[in-house]
């Protein structure tokens, strides 16, 4: 694992969203709206090419 | 009460090691600690970014990733999802109290393995060469090519099947383009990742109909889901 190789976007995001341990709760907060999130992000990698 | 990014949940390690470590916005990685369970933190002064602002996004994105990954060079990592945000150190310690129960059993099952993505594509086959002379010939090189793209999915099934025999655990994620044909995670144990490595560069070899590639290794990112029903403890 080498920390500061450039990962593509999307290998990273199909792990960091909707993956990771999810808390509940009133004093936790999490982005905005993550479904509204991820379809920011799933954009962007669009627009910078799906495999990039 | 300053709000708190929270990257992941660990074991317990030296935070000296953590020493110089940036995060969110590039504020210093701290620890919080309850018990046995340790949270990796950083103070977050701008808020997270909206969903429409994708630079910021992926700024986030990877900060978060790089926390992690560091932190799971030291200790047994459980990453949260991204964006979760804790006000204040006693926020961080309640959620750490009350999951104690379900934080140490996700820990206990991610415990000495790495997280490894098998992604395998279908290779295009060339295209036949010249215009069909007939349209009896456009049918029958249109039913050998759809032949080959189902053959293509039966196989990449059976390779995502053949690698879970490999690792402890398994889970898919959506495809990326129509011609990714698995995309999937593994747990595997790090003293099998050389194995497990070398198994997908011989299934690679083996196969002319996919391309197959290997990610990571990760935390395990799509294996941290924790048990929400287990009780919890006091």
């Amino acid at each position: 694992m080498t920390p500061d190789r450039q990962i593509a976007l999307v290998d990273l995001l199909d792990r960091l969203l909707g993956e990771g341990a999810v808390i509940t709760g009133d004093i936790t907060l999490s982005i905005a709206d993550v479904d509204l999130v991820q379809i920011s992000l799933r954009a962007l990698v669009a627009s910078v090419g799906a495999l990039g | 009460m300053s709000p708190l990014y929270t990257y992941a949940v660990a074991r317990p390690f030296d935070p000296a090691r953590l020493a110089g470590l940036r995060g969110v916005d590039g504020a210093a990685v701290t620890v919080v600690r309850a018990g046995d369970l340790l949270a990796i933190t950083s103070s977050l002064a701008s808020g997270t970014p909206e969903p429409d602002d994708l630079p910021a996004l992926e700024a986030l994105a990877r900060a978060h990733d790089r926390v992690v990954a560091a932190v799971s060079q030291l200790t047994t990592v459980l990453p949260f999802r991204l964006g979760t945000v804790h006000l204040g150190r006693s926020g961080v310690v309640g959620v750490l109290r009350d999951r104690h129960a379900a934080f140490g059993a996700a820990l206990d099952r991610v415990a000495g393995c790495v997280e490894l993505g098998v992604k395998a594509y279908a290779v295009a086959r060339p295209a036949p060469v010249g215009a069909p002379g007939s349209g009896r010939e456009y049918l029958a090189q249109r039913r050998e090519r759809q032949e080959a793209e189902r053959r293509a999915v039966a196989v990449a099934g059976r390779v995502g099947a053949d690698l879970l025999h490999l690792a402890r655990d398994g889970h898919a994620h959506s495809a990326q383009a129509s011609t990714n044909l698995l995309n999937a995670s593994y747990l595997v144990d790090t003293a099998s990742v050389d194995g497990f490595v070398a198994r997908v560069a011989a299934l690679d070899r083996a196969l002319p109909e996919l391309d197959l590639v290997v990610t990571g290794p990760w935390a395990p990112y799509s294996f941290a889901a924790i048990d929400e029903d287990m009780e919890l403890s006091a």
